[in-house]
């Protein structure tokens, strides 16, 4: 994605809006809206700069107008005792306030407004100061502004430069807020305009909005604001000219040169000015923000163009003459596409994925040598050695045999083949590609980028003339998708993507054989492999796997043993018997065998599968058992007949150190694997139950490798989304509600209530309309509810507080409550996290922190119903991501917090500290992160109603009918 | 049959995050391959995390980064003189890229760069300036006075009503005394909690402390209301609700409240009239006389509120003596 410079107003759309809707509110209340205007001014507006205000310059005025002003709607933020104005209105504020000031024969409301807030605003931070005082600087104008302006701006521009990295980070954020605020005429201020960049390179450039550079575009050099190079690789850029544009995209690492490119700092925010010159006297810039794959628009009879970057580099693009060339030159598949040689010619096809890789599907190898490196069958065939297996290679007794050499026949040019050997070194688990390295990398070989996504149901495709063909394509039409399956619970399986899709091919039937391995396109970019092994739909119809299991098949393949995710087999016994110890070491060998097969790195107990020493003796002899490993990918446990990790058995601090990370990790994924075994012989410690234990005989070996390699390796959290996890939210409510909702329609007045914050009135609704239950509790539905009502201004604590890194946040509320399902907000979409609530902590030094620390293992030790010597040692050698909600007044200060973290360094903290003065100051003095202000006491107002909604959530108890036999009274 | 639920955003974004989808017309197109509505050409999904990708081990070849699809770009319309009108949009051309000298050192940092220059000081550098009164300041202490006082009859013997009453010779049961204004029956305050009321915060707190310095703690109660004091009130400490306490005999409830006259974006403006008319007829029946605050003009005040409740305006144009007058009427 790519990003040039916005234009310097805000959209005309979003300002039509702003000017009708103030328009409106103006005509309503003539009074309000000069008070809103002399008050524009301001960064923050507060009731004591209203009251001043309007005392001094509207002396006519009555008191209501502070109000009218603060419910007019024209905030983009409220809270603390303030209000900070919509962008969009500011701006039209501000402009009126000008006009107003330039009217002849009238007062100046410009200069006595600042004079009022400057003098109001006096105490307030230096940065908010200087943002008034430039604000104003640019609507008065005059010759003396811009200077006056840098002035300003000098202690700032200091601070970023030369005051420190975490004070440099400090002014960045500041900057990155304010300097979008400001009036036109100061965003294009040198001063402004470098500090703005300057925030951008340190937050990154996707941060926040590009500033508008003007006609002067990005400054030619401001590296001494700019942060040292921290000597990461740098970034190579492929230059493209274009008739009307410049394509530039970055180049992968290792991916080879192109022909043209320029190489540009890491470290510094990928921006790019571009100027063009199509005339002596006519040059446009452009600001590039390069996220991908950009084409910068240029003029179409541009000659000249110059690139140059913040830190002073500079290229030059002439363009030369002659015509064009070719706007798409036909893909040379010849380069891309092999042949894969028989013992009687050609058998199949394959395409290049790099120099020396080359994927294939498994119909076109000798089958010999696919099944030695998949290894035999293990439910048929027990090889078990006890010998570790080697990672990624064949098994020592298939070695010969998966080492056999494929012949592969390759393109040089011109029309020249020549053959070169390969092996065989990774078969898919989920479809039927393999993959081919060769034994040297070879010159000539081209790789066609992978489109990722499938292609649509009747896009035109290629893929290439058969086996014996060298020129031309075969066209064809992706035919429509059979319907997506989906998993019982409603969810796709984990390669849905990656479902093969079927290609027609105007060819007749026979003309297919030898295309298994052929490449498919689009364009330029390989969608598919030819995959001749499934059953054949409709004549001439191909199926193809597509590129997404390409990619994901590639970097599964690549992967090394230090970087395969780390498993846990835990599976503990202490007396071995008979012919029961040995189907029970055959389990684990089926688990060793499916590890070895996925590719992962499984670690059973340190020191074997039958005895386990307390956790502490081998930490004291420097013996780590893998279950107490903090960086553990995933577990696995085999439940055998003769598996002893029972209240009282050797299994149980390997036990409990499981239900301890998934406790503090629910989604840390755990396999149960039961051999003989339907249920759990002993109760499971409560993180634990519910996990059901599939059959460990009945899976292929296949099937087996890949139910771990889905454990271990799923799929990245792809955060909450663009709303920060709002529909997910609903749809999980609307869920959890059903039962309690006389009609569907009657959740959106109480989701609009909530989501307006305002959770009183959403409980009003509930429990006036909603059914409750005699026997469903309502607390699942409820939680969610108060979640959507958070009092919060705004939803972006979400991406602050998901997936955080160990660290420590505040929030100026008190209730623990509001503060547990702000963290399972936060984390919408997957299981909660787990929360340790800290109630009334005072500070005093380090017994504070040692009285934290107690706490969590306090709270362990009854999640886990263990001894809480034992829930120490956990806490202590796992290193648990839990979450610390403390409830405290005042803050913890810096020595405390560090006290903290050093207890508990894995933990994130939440500080709940309720309104103080200077909230903010003091949390970022002592190290934290403060979270959106809440406003004064709507955290009480929260929680008044978060308490009738849990007294209306509780099962009510059916009204017991009168013992006895029913009277009947006659009428008479 | 098991319900399935459908699928979700939630979906979506893990597809786009596996497959590293960073174009939004992709993301449009895999919208519509989940069978979900497509998102807006804006939302981009968040680019893939660092940490889940995985380095290539050296020795190994590096593995194939795809190349986003190339977009076609948008045809400019006519061209300048000189062009080549051979060159298609979006046709490549040749072009010559070189790299010209550095900048670095052309563009030095600034004289007041130098060490001990000032910098940005950090957090507020003076106590913050006292919040304007809503009442004039020099008439700020009687006014809170005349707030909070009661008339009694107990001031010196009224003589004219002692002699008239004697020349008719009607039987003296008590001794008539001139209504005084006092303080010492205490005040009970109600102070509305709603959310109309946050710009007055800091004038309500002013007040309150005002009147304690004027009352003292043990004559003055304080309590927080929502809506209307009937439907419960709050402890002003600990914010826990309770029932609407009758105030001591003889007090007088001072009522701070803007009585619905704040429009509050979303929600109905209450019906005044009715609204306060259970809290006037309680009050009337615990023999209190209440008193009414209230910072809009009297323009802009409900009509039709039950008569015990006396409204007076809460600003610099309202006087003590006619405080005095309106509450001695």
């Amino acid at each position: 994605m790519s990003t040039t410079q916005p234009t310097a107003k805000p959209p005309r759309s979003a300002a039509d809006r702003a000017a009708e809707r103030l328009d409106a509110w103006a005509r309503q209340h003539p009074q309000a809206a000069a008070l809103a205007r002399l008050a524009s001014l301001a960064v923050r507006v507060d009731a004591s700069l209203l009251r001043r205000l309007r005392l001094q310059l509207l002396p006519r005025a009555e008191p209501g107008i502070e109000a009218d002003l603060w419910f007019a709607g024209l905030h983009a933020a409220q809270g603390g005792g303030s209000l900070v104005f919509d962008a969009a209105v500011l701006q039209l504020l501000r402009t009126q306030l000008c006009q107003a000031s330039a009217a002849p024969g009238q007062p100046r409301p410009l200069q006595a407004a600042w004079d009022i807030t400057r003098g109001l605003h006096a105490a307030w931070p230096e940065a908010l100061r200087i943002e008034e005082e430039i604000t104003f600087l640019a609507l008065q104008g005059g010759a003396g502004a811009p200077a006056a302006m840098g002035q300003a701006l000098q202690p700032a521009l200091a601070a970023m430069a030369s005051g420190g990295d975490a004070r440099a980070l400090e002014v960045a954020r500041w900057a990155q807020r304010a300097m979008p605020r400001l009036p036109d005429a100061a965003r294009q201020h040198p001063a402004v305009l470098a500090l703005w960049l300057g925030a951008l390179v340190r937050l990154g450039a996707t941060s926040g909005p590009l500033p508008a550079t003007g006609p002067a575009g990005l400054p030619p050099d401001l590296r001494w604001l700019l942060p040292a190079d921290t000597g990461t690789a740098p970034l190579r850029v492929a230059c493209q000219p274009l008739a009307d544009g410049l394509r530039l995209w970055p180049l992968a690492d290792g991916a080879a040169d192109a022909a043209q490119q320029i190489t540009l700092p890491a470290a510094l925010a990928p921006l790019l000015a571009v100027v063009s010159h199509d005339g002596p006297d006519h040059a446009q810039h452009r600001t590039v923000l390069l996220q991908g794959d950009t084409t910068v628009p240029l003029p179409p009879g541009w000659q000249q163009a110059t690139l140059h970057n913040l830190a002073g580099q500079r290229w030059q693009l002439q363009r030369q003459a002659g015509g064009t060339t070719n706007a798409l030159p036909p893909l040379a598949w010849q380069q891309v596409r092999v042949q894969v040689l028989g013992p009687k010619g050609p058998v199949g096809l394959g395409c290049f994925v790099s120099p020396t890789e080359v994927v294939t599907v498994v119909d076109v190898l000798p089958r010999t040598l696919v099944d030695a490196m998949r290894g035999p069958d293990d439910r048929r065939t027990w090889a078990g050695s006890g010998t570790a297996l080697p990672f990624g290679q064949p098994l020592p007794e298939q070695e010969n045999a998966a080492n056999q050499p494929v012949r592969l026949m390759l393109q040089v040019h011109g029309g020249v083949q020549r053959e070169q050997m390969a092996q065989l070194a990774a078969l898919d688990l989920y479809s039927s590609l393999a993959l081919l390295t060769l034994q040297r990398p070879f010159a000539g070989a081209a790789v066609a980028p992978l489109q990722l996504i499938r292609p649509a149901p009747g896009a035109p495709v290629w893929t290439v003339p058969g086996l014996g063909g060298q020129t031309g394509q075969w066209a064809g039409q992706v035919q429509p998708d059979a319907r997506l399956d989906r998993l019982p619970e409603g969810r796709l399986p984990p390669d849905t993507l990656a479902q093969p899709f079927a290609m027609k091919l105007p060819q007749p039937h026979g003309a297919l054989a030898g295309m298994a391995g052929a490449p498919m396109f689009e364009g330029h970019q390989l969608v598919g492999l030819a995959d001749l092994s499934r059953a054949d739909p409709d004549g001439s119809t191909v199926w193809a796997v597509p590129a997404a299991a390409i990619h994901r098949f590639l970097a599964w393949a690549r992967r090394s043993e230090a970087e395969a995710p780390r498993v846990l087999l835990h599976h503990p016994v202490d007396d071995p018997y008979g012919k029961g110890a040995e189907m029970d070491e055959r389990a684990a060998q089926r688990l060793a065998r499916a590890a070895w097969r996925a590719r992962l790195h499984l670690m059973p107990g340190a020191d074997g599968a039958y005895t386990l020493r307390s956790a502490r003796e081998q930490g004291a002899d420097g013996v780590d058992d893998p279950a107490l490993m903090p960086s553990l990918d995933a577990a696995i446990r085999l439940v055998t007949p003769v598996t002893r990790d029972g209240a009282d058995e050797p299994g149980r601090t390997r036990l409990l150190a499981l239900a301890a990370r998934r406790w503090a990790n629910p989604g840390f994924p755990l396999l149960n694997f039961g051999f003989r075994m339907r249920s759990e012989r002993q109760p499971l410690p409560v993180p634990l139950r519910g996990s059901l234990l599939q059959p460990i005989e009945t899976p292929g070996p296949e099937e087996l490798a890949r139910q771990l390699l889905d454990a271990a390796d799923p799929v990245p959290d792809g955060g909450a989304g663009p709303d920060d996890g709002r529909a997910v939210l609903k749809e999980m409510l609307e869920t959890a509600a059903r039962p309690f909702l006389p009609r569907t329609s009657a959740l959106d007045a109480v989701w609009q209530a909530a989501v307006a914050h305002d959770l009183p009135a959403a409980v009003d609704l509930v429990t006036r309309a909603w059914r409750s239950s005699s026997r469903l509790p309502a607390a699942v539905a409820a939680d969610l509810l108060a979640q959507a009502a958070l009092p919060l201004p705004d939803n972006s604590f979400v991406p602050t507080l998901r997936g955080a890194a160990p660290g420590a946040w505040a929030v100026n509320a008190m209730p623990l409550q509001l503060g547990r399902l702000l963290v399972a907000r936060a984390h919408i979409g997957r299981p909660a996290p787990a929360c340790v609530l800290v109630r009334d902590q005072v500070w005093a030094g380090e017994a504070s922190a040692q009285a934290v620390e107690q706490h969590l293992h306090t709270t362990l030790a009854a999640a886990l119903d263990c001894r809480p010597d034992e829930a120490a040692l956990l806490a202590d050698r796992l290193a648990l991501p839990v979450w610390m909600l403390v409830a405290t007044r005042p803050l913890p200060d810096a020595s405390t917090l560090q006290a903290l973290r050093s207890a508990l360094p894995n933990a994130r903290f939440l500080f709940l500290a309720g309104p103080q003065p200077d909230f903010d100051a003091a949390a970022n003095a002592a190290g934290i992160t403060p979270l959106p202000a809440i406003a004064d006491r709507a955290d009480l107002a929260w929680m008044h109603g978060y308490k009738r909604l849990m007294d209306w959530a509780q099962p009510r108890q059916r009204a017991s009918a009168p013992a006895g036999p029913k009277r009947k009274t006659r009428a008479k | 049959m098991p319900r399935r639920a459908p699928l979700n955003a939630g979906d979506l974004l893990r597809a786009a995050q596996a497959l590293q989808v960073q174009d939004p017309a992709m993301l449009q197109r895999l919208a519509r391959q989940l069978g979900l509505p497509a998102p807006p050409a804006s939302a981009a999904p968040p680019p893939a995390p660092a940490a889940t990708e995985r380095a290539v081990p050296p020795g190994r070849p590096q593995p194939t980064q795809p190349t986003p699809p190339t977009r076609a770009t948008p045809a400019q319309p006519g061209g300048t003189p000189g062009t080549d009108d051979t060159a298609a949009p979006g046709s490549l051309v040749p072009a010559m890229l070189t790299a010209l000298p550095d900048l670095a050192g052309a563009a030095t940092a600034p004289a007041w760069l130098s060490p001990g220059m000032p910098q940005l000081a950090k957090g507020p550098v003076a106590p913050p300036t006292p919040h304007d009164t809503l009442f004039s300041p020099p008439s700020s202490r009687a006014m809170g006075a005349a707030l909070a006082a009661v008339r009694v009859a107990d001031g010196d013997v009224d003589t004219d009503r002692l002699v008239a009453a004697l020349a008719d010779g009607l039987p003296l049961r008590a001794v008539p005394r001139l209504p005084v204004w006092t303080l010492r029956h205490g005040l009970q305050v109600l102070v509305d909690q709603g959310p109309a009321m946050q710009p007055w915060h800091a004038d309500v707190d002013q007040l309150l402390g005002l009147l304690e310095r004027l009352l003292g703690e043990a004559q003055l109660q304080v309590l927080g209301f929502d809506g209307e004091p009937l439907q419960g009130c709050r402890h002003p400490g600990t914010g826990d609700p309770m029932r609407w306490p009758a105030p001591p005999p003889g007090a007088a409830v001072l009522l701070l409240s803007d009585l619905g006259i704040t429009r509050l974006p979303g929600r109905p403006r209450p019906q005044a009239a009715r609204h306060w008319q259970g809290f006037a007829r309680a009050a009337a029946q615990a023999g209190a006389a209440v008193r009414v605050l209230v910072p809009q003009a009297p323009s802009r005040w409900p009509v039709g509120l039950p008569v015990p409740l006396r409204l007076l305006w809460w600003d610099r144009r309202t006087t003590v003596a006619a405080v005095r007058r309106l509450l001695s009427a």
